[in-house]
């Protein structure tokens, strides 16, 4: 009798595979039921990409959290950094002789103008990556490259520190005495608040001249809308190129930031970005070495392995494919998970005593 | 290939003059305000030897750099890679220091005075004869012509020398490579503390010349990144196409670690030659005993 029970048994037993829809899981099941063969089709149908046998990519989004996560870390000790740069500045000192800002007329209402391209360019960016079919895996790979400019251009803006290249911009009085933490947390909050633009007025604390943040973001945004848009929108691409100009040369017009700032930031930004790039798109460059011998001298840069783990399931390049993002989705899915297991549930249980155990042997 | 190398040593020296002839220029718009604040500057003590300290390191780092290449045996191939990342350089920092001029960081060192009026071409060539024969370095006192901070041209140095030993000498000669780095570090320390460069200077100047470095020598050890692609993005530094051609003969994998002595080959055939008809002479002896 025992025997019987045992040798009735499914060989696979049904799990519940609505736990996690948004894993890609393609298992079948097989119940034996005599000569009959149950299988189960995964519930997602999502995207087509399981339906024609493409490349999957995994969103894995717990990375794009840790993603966003050092993206803020970045931000926050920037703004630290700005914090203790305003004290540490030569506030009365003339501004540097540059060889642009000196033969070029000065335009105070030009910065505001840098800096709604720069938001013109931003908002662009931001909709392309939100539109786009794999959104989870640019937002990482854009916070990525933005956390670690932004680490190091808290590190530049503090070591030396220049004086302010517009001597006419308002910038808040020094305190001749040490910052408090309290009173740090609160410049912090002051300098997000705006975003590291001035037109809203709360970019009061000066001196982060090396590199420029104006044109770093300038220049990320054309890369980004340059790679991930297909070719068809050669337009939008055109428009931030000639975005990303006119911000800069309307920066320098304002005088912003010096010239060697702008070179620097152009050099870091295009630099790191083909690094990151080229190391996703080459699988021998995820490799330390080979043959014992260090062939991949990118493996040296200390966010070599974060990148790597990021795009250790990315095997091919993003096909730049686009939809509505719908987040109401998320819920619907849920609700549909849950009505879809609890009627598998319902449909096991039923399933069980109409079996014919005779069937079976 | 010997065309290669002296096109890469044509392509050295034109960033050499171009450093040159800008910090001629430079020096004349140098303003003359007290010393930026700067984080290590302002908290370390001033040594005055500092600046010689480290200019020492580096000529010893250097002599080291130059007997590794000289006893490698694909010292060509070593020579033009090493010759076209120096142009490079020291082009890039033509541009750095020229744009924006800092102040100096150092209120006791010695500079020219400042002409007051537009320079004259002999007397601009007449600097840069200055400047060249003085190597860039202060210690043979010809290195008074002053405004040349972003970035720094000894660190550049100092890290170049490093990389060169690291990559190109032998491997189980780690030790070295600990001591070479030692002396790196010690060098920056007493660049900065001797004032002649500020700490932006030194951290761009890194990052820069190891950039550099680990991207061309990834290009140049990997087949497919010399391919242009749509994901290819390191093809797109401007200085691709000279990789392209030195590297075009080159196989595309780490060179392997061999030494030789310098000799010309028909010389070295020559030697191994007669080494090896004396060395069969005697074992002939031998066989007739």
């Amino acid at each position: 009798m025992g025997d019987e029970f045992f040798q009735r048994q499914p060989l696979l037993t049904t799990t519940g595979n609505a736990g996690d829809l948004d894993e890609d899981i393609e298992f079948t099941s097989r119940v034996r039921n005599g000569s009959a063969v149950k299988l189960e089709m995964p519930l997602d149908d999502r995207g087509g990409g399981n339906v024609t046998g493409q490349t999957h990519f995994p969103k894995e989004k717990w990375k794009t959290l840790a993603a966003i996560l050092f993206v803020l870390i970045g931000f926050l000790s920037t703004t630290i950094s700005l914090c203790i740069t305003h004290e540490l500045r030569p506030a009365t000192a003339d501004p540097l002789p540059d060889l642009v800002l000196d033969h070029i007329p000065y335009y105070r209402v030009a910065l505001d103008i840098s800096e709604v391209m720069i938001m013109v360019t931003t908002l662009s960016c931001a909709i392309i990556v939100l539109c786009h079919k794999y959104r989870w895996i640019l937002v990482r790979r854009i916070c990525l490259i933005v956390g670690l400019l932004y680490m190091y251009r808290a590190v530049t803006m503090i070591v030396t520190n220049l004086p302010s290249a517009d001597a006419r911009y308002q910038c808040d009085p020094q305190l001749n005495t040490t910052l408090t933490g309290i009173q740090v947390v609160q410049r912090v909050f002051k300098i997000m608040s705006g975003f590291g633009l001035s037109i809203n007025g709360q970019h009061v604390y000066c001196g982060d001249f090396i590199f420029s943040g104006h044109t770093m973001i300038l220049t990320l945004c054309y890369l980004i809308i340059c790679e991930y848009t297909p070719k068809s929108f050669w337009l939008l691409q055109w428009f931030s190129f000639i975005l990303g100009w006119g911000g800069v040369v309307a920066l320098m017009l304002a005088r912003g930031h010096y010239s060697v700032d702008v070179i620097l930031a152009y050099f870091v930004t295009t630099r790191l970005w083909y690094i990151q790039h080229t190391v996703i798109a080459f699988s021998q460059l995820q490799q330390h070495s080979s043959n014992n011998t260090l062939t991949n001298h990118l493996s040296r840069m200390w966010w070599w392995r974060i990148l790597v783990w990021f795009e250790k399931n990315v095997r091919q390049p993003l096909p730049n494919e686009f939809e509505i993002p719908r987040p109401w989705r998320i819920f619907y899915r849920s609700a549909r998970a849950a009505a879809t297991q609890a009627a598998t549930a319902a449909q096991t249980a039923a399933n069980r005593p109409r079996r014919d155990p005779a069937r079976d042997i | 290939e010997l065309l290669k190398v002296f096109l890469s040593l044509l392509f050295t020296i034109f960033g050499f003059l171009v450093t040159t002839v800008s910090l001629a220029l430079t020096h004349e718009r140098m303003p003359d305000y007290d010393p930026l604040p700067d984080i290590v500057l302002d908290n370390t003590p001033y040594q005055k030897w500092g600046l010689d300290a480290s200019e020492y390191v580096l000529i010893v780092l250097t002599l080291l750099a130059i007997a590794v290449i000289v006893f490698h045996k694909h010292r060509f191939v070593v020579i033009r890679r090493v010759f076209l990342m120096l142009g490079l350089l020291y082009f890039y920092r033509a541009i750095c220091f020229y744009v924006t001029v800092l102040p100096k960081a150092d209120p006791a060192y010695y500079c020219s005075p400042q002409l007051n009026h537009t320079i004259t071409f002999v007397e601009l060539m007449q600097r840069c004869v200055k400047i060249i024969s003085g190597g860039g370095l202060s210690i043979n006192g010809q290195q008074v012509y002053c405004g040349d901070f972003i970035y720094s041209g000894h660190t550049m140095s100092i890290f170049l020398a490093f990389f060169i030993i690291r990559e190109y000498s032998p491997r189980k000669f780690w030790y070295l490579h600990g001591v070479v780095l030692a002396l790196a570090i010690l060098g920056i320390i007493f660049l900065l503390i001797g004032r002649g460069h500020y700490t932006i200077d030194v951290i761009v100047a890194y990052f820069i010349t190891s950039n550099t470095w680990w991207t061309y020598h990834t290009m140049a050890h990997t087949q497919v990144l010399h391919e242009h692609g749509e994901h290819n993005y390191l093809t797109n530094h401007w200085w691709f196409m000279g990789l392209y051609y030195f590297e075009a003969n080159v196989p595309k994998r780490p060179l392997p670690r061999e030494y030789n002595l310098p000799i010309p080959d028909s010389l070295a055939t020559k030697v191994s030659e007669l080494v090896n008809r004396r060395g069969s002479q005697r074992d002939g002896y031998q066989e007739i005993v």
